[in-house]
């Protein structure tokens, strides 16, 4: 949680992750920022996110994508 | 409260009617300036009285023959239903239209619009069409003729066609918003200017002399009509110079009229012995007639006319009534009036022609 | 049938009544009749590609789902171990990846084939009506089956109604299945407000259309079609002019597609939301055209940055991925609105901005942390205005090659001079003092509506006021539509720009 917080701050400093629940929503989160996060996601955790989990649902709070994260390495 | 609700809007249907009803007045061409012609079709309804002789045809027609002439020097009466490029197909049906109100005696078909069935400029329908009442035949007038962009629906709105016109509203919007001026002379057009024929475009060969099968159709629907209701059709050739009359045209006209037994004048062959001499008597260098050639050839056609059975010198009688038109008017006291209007606006034409060169009116800068 | 003709109004009329009339259970049959009659107006041949398309894609992807069912019930039956199941799941996603791509190959083979011989070569094919709007449409859905997103279809007549139902048909809204089945198979009471609203926003619709963007077009082609004649102030009105018009156009045509549907009580997606109170040209791209937008991102920003290249390269530099991405839609954006190099150059001087300002968005963060004015009311407005010029300044790739637009930016910014507008080019631009007015009422008027949408929607606060103010209203909008619209003689009558898309 805490590697998904850093690279969310890399993004975008000034929000708290902590508590924000509409990051895609309030386009927090625009397309851009989305595929650098998959992208660096990707590389820290070594999963691959497909494109059709990109999707509001999974990343509208850290905890979402958190969630996603460990489905997948699940899955994996 | 459910009454009051129906009330009201009973009241909001009837305004709005009235509003687009007013607005739709406004920006209706007036044609009071240069172009009069938009307002032919709708004077007929004004008549008081009925006529003997009915004139169908295009500017062949409108502009070539004085019906004042022919009550003044034969006591015949006479209207033209005539307008610019009306088609033959709109003749046919303006012909219908007129029978709703009368049965004249005889009917005279200008034959120029044989060579031509499609319009080729709407506002040529407009200003023929747009002054009928409604009726079958103005419907069916529309439907025969109407170009392609052209649609029903804008001749039953025509603030469809004519909104547009906001753009270029005029004082003559306002001045004619109730009434138009009367411009015609029992359907002729008076032109009291003079320009003399000049150098005439050369007569263009054509591959192919025969009228349209659908000129045929309307011809033969015409004659039809007339028969039916036992009126004597004469076909005639106005003596216009231009555009063209072919002498392909000339025989097939010929031809049809002896088939048929109807008398056909061909004007442009007899202008010496009508007396129609074309460096004083056209205003737009022998297209058409001015007031001069037209009254000459209202002298020549005067005889003609009164040959046909019940076509007779109505002077010093009263009108027979109908299902339209009252009985016991007395013919003179309608003419009269009529003959003061085209004396004092031929006047005022030949007055200010002596002075301008040019009457202001259909002057073009 | 253009949605601008006697003929048009005079089908839906019909079609209202009749939707009406007809027992609820066969509404959604009846739309589907009403929307072949709609397509065959133009000639059997119209309906010809859109039954292609429907055919297609309806069997492709209902062979996909038998797929993976199957695929679930075997997995289930053999009660597989985990790299068993991987390895079963991995051939199943083969299958329906063979799958997908014949049906994208087709489908789009065919939209980029009919758009080419038409736009680039000039061979007259014939070009159905709306074949992007309904090829997009199609393809997402085929690729939401072939990703699990939701069942397929059985029905061949109601998937045939997803693709052609008639308002949508001609321009968008691009539609997905599984929102969209919702309000097209369910039943629709008469419902007065619904039918009210519609028919207030059709005729706001045609307003738009009419009275603006048809009043501005010969004006504002003259200007972008010769930019010899046309420099310096004139430049910037024919930019300004040009942006105003796309938009009047789009999203008038876009109130009339959503206005009868909601006469209809099918609600379709917004395709647009107030694009010019964007402060950014990525927020603005997301308020325009949205759908659009929207199914770009979703099949093909998404699937690009994730796709094993963009990993690749990666390994060069962390953002590359989202720049081949980002290339890739707008290339993609550019080539949808014309086949031409002129609308690629467009499309991808979008992508470029956005990437610059994608690049100096710490650089932003900073400025607005040491300034406090940047966060005040009236540089949100320089913010917006910036915006909107910049995406009408981009536009200007679409109607100047690519070099003429760099010199008329020049002419703009250095030859521009008030004293041009009276020495009577102006005139020859064919707009009389009467077509000015109406055109400075419209646009305040569009401005004023759009403004207070921001807070409520207009046709509420309407029906909130008495009768005779709601007619006032009303009424006065169908006067100005019909006496002040660009429509009939006297005009030539246009069709929407979006239509040939």
């Amino acid at each position: 949680m805490n590697d998904l917080i850093e690279i969310l701050e890399d993004i975008n400093p000034d929000i708290d992750y902590n508590s924000y629940d509409s990051l895609v929503d309030d386009e927090i989160l625009t397309s851009f920022e989305l595929v650098q996060l998959v992208t660096q996601i990707n590389d820290t955790f070594d999963i691959s996110i497909p494109a059709e989990e990109i999707i509001p649902e999974n990343f509208n709070s850290a905890q979402a994508i958190y969630d996603l994260i460990q489905r997948l390495e699940e899955e994996g | 409260m459910k009454n009051k609700r129906v009330i009201c809007l009973l009241a909001l249907i009837v305004l709005s009617v009235l509003i687009l009803a007013g607005i739709q007045r406004l920006v209706l061409p007036k044609y009071m300036g240069l172009v009069v012609e938009g307002n032919f079709t709708a004077e007929y309804y004004e008549e008081e009285t009925p006529h003997d002789v009915i004139f169908l045809g295009n500017c062949e027609v409108y502009e070539n023959i004085s019906p004042i002439v022919l009550w003044r020097e034969f006591g015949i009466t006479s209207y033209i239903r005539g307008n610019a490029q009306q088609l033959i197909a709109q003749s046919y049906y303006m012909l219908e239209d007129t029978l709703r109100y009368e049965t004249p005696k005889a009917v005279v078909f200008n034959v120029a619009a044989m060579q031509q069935f499609d319009q080729d400029n709407e506002s040529y329908n407009r200003m023929t069409l747009d002054g009928m009442r409604w009726s079958s035949s103005k419907w069916n007038a529309i439907r025969a003729t109407e170009m392609e962009d052209e649609h029903m629906i804008e001749y039953i709105f025509p603030i469809l066609r004519f909104h547009s016109r906001f753009r270029e509203l005029e004082a003559d919007d306002l001045t004619y918003y109730w009434r138009r001026g009367k411009v015609a002379h029992n359907g002729y057009y008076l032109r009291a200017d003079v320009r003399p024929v000049g150098d005439l475009p050369a007569e263009r060969r054509r591959s192919d002399y025969s009228f349209d099968d659908r000129s045929w159709e309307y011809l033969d629907r015409i004659r039809q009509l007339c028969e039916d209701k036992g009126i004597q059709l004469i076909l005639m050739k106005a003596p216009s110079l231009y555009p063209a009359w072919y002498d392909q045209w000339e025989t097939q006209i010929e031809d049809y009229a002896d088939q048929y037994g109807l008398t056909y004048i061909n004007c442009l062959e007899a202008a010496d012995e009508i007396g129609i001499d074309f460096t004083t008597d056209t205003y737009d260098a022998g297209l058409h007639m001015n007031v001069y050639g037209a009254e000459k050839m209202s002298e020549y056609f005067g005889p003609i006319l009164l040959q046909v059975p019940g076509v007779e010198d109505r002077r010093g009688t009263a009108s027979e009534g109908n299902s339209h038109y009252k009985a016991g008017l007395s013919y003179d006291d309608v003419w009269r009036e009529k003959c003061e209007f085209y004396d004092a606006m031929k006047a005022s034409q030949e007055a200010e022609f002596a002075e301008l060169g040019y009457i202001k009116q259909f002057y073009i800068q | 049938m253009n949605l601008v003709s006697y003929g048009f109004l005079g089908f839906l009329a019909l079609v209202l009544a009749l939707y009406y009339v007809v027992p609820r259970r066969f509404q959604w049959i009846f739309l589907l009749a009403a929307s072949c009659v709609f397509y065959l107006s133009g000639g059997p041949v119209y309906l010809l590609y859109p039954l292609i398309t429907t055919v297609t894609t309806w069997f492709l992807a209902g062979n996909m789902g038998r797929i993976s069912a199957a695929s679930k019930a075997h997995i289930k039956e053999q009660k597989l171990d985990r790299e068993q199941k991987k390895a079963y799941q991995a051939v199943t996603k083969r299958k329906l990846r063979r799958r997908l791509v014949l049906g994208l190959l087709l489908n789009f083979g065919i939209l980029a084939v009919l758009k080419f011989m038409n736009e680039a070569a000039a061979v007259g094919w014939i070009l159905p009506l709306g074949i992007s709007y309904y090829t997009f449409q199609s393809m997402g859905y085929l690729i939401d089956v072939s990703r699990g997103k939701y069942e397929p279809e059985p029905s061949l007549p109601r998937f045939a109604l997803f693709v052609s139902f008639f308002p949508q048909m001609v321009s968008g809204p691009i539609s997905r299945f599984d929102v969209l089945k919702k309000e097209l198979f369910s039943e629709h009471p008469l419902d007065g407000q619904q039918l009210s609203f519609g028919l207030q926003r059709v005729l706001w619709g045609y307003f738009k259309k009419l009275v603006i963007a048809d009043r501005l077009g010969p004006a504002v082609s003259m200007i972008t079609s010769s930019p010899e004649t046309y420099g310096g102030i004139y430049a910037i009105l024919g930019m300004l002019g040009y942006t105003l018009q796309l938009y009047a156009d789009f999203s008038g045509c876009m109130d009339i597609v959503l206005g009868v549907s909601q006469c209809m009580g099918i609600r379709l997606p917004e395709n647009f939301n107030r694009p010019f109170g964007a402060e950014s040209l990525a927020e603005l791209w997301r308020r325009w055209h949205m759908t659009l937008t929207q199914w770009l991102r979703e099949y093909i920003f998404f699937p690009v940055s994730t796709s094993r290249f963009s990993k690749w390269l990666s390994r060069f530099n962390k953002k590359a991925p989202v720049y081949a991405a980002n290339i890739t839609v707008w290339f993609v954006t550019g080539i949808w609105h014309g086949v031409t190099w002129r609308f690629v150059a467009w499309g991808l001087a979008n992508g470029v901005v956005l990437m610059i300002s994608q690049e100096l968005t710490g650089w932003y963060r900073k400025f607005h942390k040491r300034f406090a004015f940047a966060d005040s009311r009236g540089y949100g407005c320089f913010r917006k205005l910036r915006t909107g010029l910049l995406f009408s300044w981009l536009l200007s790739f679409q109607y100047y090659s690519f070099g003429m637009v760099f010199v008329m930016t020049g002419s703009m910014i250095a030859g521009s001079r008030i004293g041009q507008l009276f020495d009577g080019s102006f005139a020859a631009l064919g707009l009389t003092g009467p077509d000015l007015a109406v055109l400075a009422v419209g646009i305040l008027l569009m401005y004023l509506v759009s403004r207070l949408k921001e807070s409520k929607d207009v046709r509420q606060i309407l029906a909130e006021k008495p009768l005779a103010v709601r007619y006032a209203v009303i009424f006065s909008l169908f006067l100005l539509v019909l006496v002040t619209g660009t429509y009939g003689h006297g005009y030539d009558a246009g069709t929407f720009i979006y239509n040939r898309f």
